[in-house]
């Protein structure tokens, strides 16, 4: 009778372990129902395979092959460990504002993750949305300035922000972000800024409502003085706009400029100016540039084992130089 | 879709239909001249590369001047739809196969089947909408000229094993039988065709890296089962299946041809097909 690892590493279980791998990645692709989780399944019996295979055959273990294996085996264990301890959320970051961890929405959390996000120190600085003809969006600049470092961190498209490991990326969510400042009778003055919706895709409906601490319902409303036009390049700079802030305040429709206040009987509110907002991605995976190097690894030992074949090696010379034949004839 | 644009006369268009017009002819004349009972005598292939090959040259200058037209007008090169894709698969697949064709006679056998999948690109470059692309930020950064490039590469070699494999089969007709009765043998193609599906393996791994790094960059994010990356996966996958199946069920040389046709065909789907179902080449990751 065989010893179980000898089935274990049977070659047609591998053939079976791609087959429910590929079912896997098929089935959760076509239906959001089925959890991604499911192509770890698959993946570990490929992996039990593979690890028994090696240990009963010494050339799945030697050479560039060997080399192959080990990086996909170890590859394996970097993509479990990186998910125990990883990070996804989103931000978004209002213009002169510190990052603070507690408004973060986080999308996925590891198990293991190291909670470093609650230490970062940065502050959103200006930003730039450049826009080609036909309201495409191009190239987005946008300035942070971390705790610690001297000059402002220019992030924006494929350049994100790093911190302690932890990657800040731009996106196409952005807005305006007008700041108020409210006055309640006989209160200490608050001074905040309320994100409106995604511009320009909601350019339509740049509005939104703010409770005062009191319980007071603000109303708000941006209005620019001249809409971008569609068909020109421009640039997206919310601090360089020129808009009216109009504001229902009890039930009373007033119209701001940068610098005058709105009156009720409850406090004051005063449009102090435009800033912006910017929505970014959060991303931390401990083995990001690990996995990098070790699939450059892999590829590098299966390239290895290929050339180390005589007949590839003979293949690869004659590609490079031209086929002498031995008896020509007329073909295509 | 710029409807102006695409209503308007677009310069590069002559260019490429010119070329398609030439690839088309490059497989027509490769059929008449392939497909012909070959004369009595040992086994062996042409040692220079006939008229069929020498009209995809034409070809390709075409479809270069066309694509470099447009690139010159756009400003940017043909990576974003439908029609950028086929017109630059056009050309760089033909540009593989035209240089393997002169170093490989055994591909020169096979210029049938493969001059037939590039007439096949060509003409479903005419039926495909060329209006004007606009390229976004995240994709103006040199990883997406390795992703591509390297996409292009293995692709280029799944056609030549294709190419190979094609004969292998075709050689089970008997028109085939007599086309090709001067070509080596099933088991000699057999193992030319996976040698070369090797080296793809090679670049569909590389390509799969390369787009890791640049999604990392452009989305926050190395995978994400996007479309593109789910096919391009499974296709991986068949292939890496294929070479495994190959090794450990002794499969005979037809059989492996067969698996060389469902390699290329699953590429072809996901080079080509997933942009039905998918605005950008990578949805939503605009």
């Amino acid at each position: 009778m065989k010893p179980l690892r000898t089935h274990v590493a049977s070659p047609r279980l591998t053939l079976v372990g791609f087959a429910l791998l590929a079912l896997a990645v098929w089935a959760t692709s076509t239906d959001p129902r089925v959890s991604s989780s499911w192509i770890a399944l698959p993946s570990l019996l490929l992996a039990a395979n593979l690890l028994a295979a090696m240990t009963l055959h010494r050339k799945l273990r030697r050479g560039g092959l060997g080399l192959f294996h080990a990086c996909l085996l170890l590859g394996m264990v970097a993509v479990a460990w990186g998910r125990l301890q990883h990070y996804e959320g989103r931000v978004e970051l209002t213009q002169g504002a510190a990052f603070e961890a507690t408004v973060v929405e986080t999308m996925s959390r590891g198990p293991w993750n190291d909670g470093a996000l609650a230490r970062l120190q940065f502050e959103q600085g200006p930003w730039q949305v450049h826009y080609a003809p036909g309201m495409r969006r191009a190239q987005t600049v946008s300035e942070l300035l971390v705790a610690g470092r001297s000059t402002p961190q220019r992030v924006g498209d494929t350049e994100p922000l790093v911190v302690d490991g932890y990657r800040f990326y731009t996106t196409h969510n952005k807005g305006f972000a007008p700041l108020l400042r409210w006055q309640g009778v006989g209160r200490e003055a608050v001074t905040g800024a309320v994100h409106l919706p995604s511009y320009p895709l909601f350019d339509h409906k740049q509005e939104q409502e703010w409770r005062t601490p009191e319980g007071v319902l603000v109303k708000l409303w941006l209005r620019l003085d001249t809409p971008p036009a569609e068909q020109s390049a421009w640039v997206f700079d919310p601090t360089a706009v020129a808009a009216t802030l109009v504001v229902e305040l009890q039930g009373r429709r007033v119209e701001l400029r940068p610098g005058q206040e709105a009156f009720s009987p409850l406090g004051t509110l005063r449009y102090e100016r435009l800033l912006g907002w910017m929505g970014y991605r959060i991303h931390h995976d401990p083995v990001l540039v690990p996995l990098f190097w070790l699939a450059l690894l892999a590829i590098v030992g299966l390239a290895g084992h290929l050339l180390s074949t005589a007949p590839l090696r003979q293949r690869l010379r004659g590609l490079f130089s031209p086929v002498s034949s031995p008896a020509p004839r007329r073909t295509a | 879709m710029n409807v102006a644009a695409a209503s308007s006369w677009l310069p590069e268009l002559p260019w490429l239909w010119a070329g398609v017009a030439a690839c088309v002819l490059a497989a027509g004349m490769a059929w008449s001249v392939g497909w012909r009972a070959a004369p009595a005598g040992p086994q062996s292939v042409g040692g220079r590369v006939g008229p069929p090959w020498r009209l995809l040259d034409l070809a390709l200058l075409l479809v270069a001047l066309g694509l470099a037209l447009r690139w010159q007008r756009l400003g940017h090169g043909p990576f974003l739809d439908m029609f950028e894709i086929l017109a630059s698969s056009l050309f760089s697949l033909g540009l593989i196969v035209s240089w393997a064709a002169r170093r490989d006679a055994l591909l020169r056998a096979g210029a049938p089947i493969v001059l037939s999948l590039l007439a096949l690109l060509g003409l479903w470059l005419l039926a495909t909408d060329p209006a004007d692309t606009h390229l976004p930020a995240t994709y103006q950064t040199p990883v997406l000229w390795f992703h591509v490039l390297l996409g292009k590469l293995f692709l280029g070699c799944a056609l030549w094993a294709l190419g190979l494999a094609g004969v292998l089969l075709l050689r089970g007709t008997a028109s085939g039988a007599r086309a090709f009765a001067r070509v080596p043998d099933d088991t000699t193609l057999d193992a030319h065709a996976w040698r070369v599906m090797q080296i793809a393996l090679l670049f569909e791994s590389l390509m799969l890296v390369a787009g890791a790094v640049w999604a990392q960059d452009a989305w926050g994010r190395y995978w994400a089962w996007d479309p593109l990356e789910t096919w391009a996966f499974l296709t991986w996958l068949l292939l890496v299946g294929a070479l495994h199946a190959r090794r450990s069920l002794a499969l005979s040389p037809r059989r492996c041809a067969w698996l060389v046709v469902a390699v290329f065909a699953l590429a072809f789907v996901t080079f080509f097909g997933v942009p039905f179902v998918s605005v950008a080449p990578h949805k939503g990751a605009v």
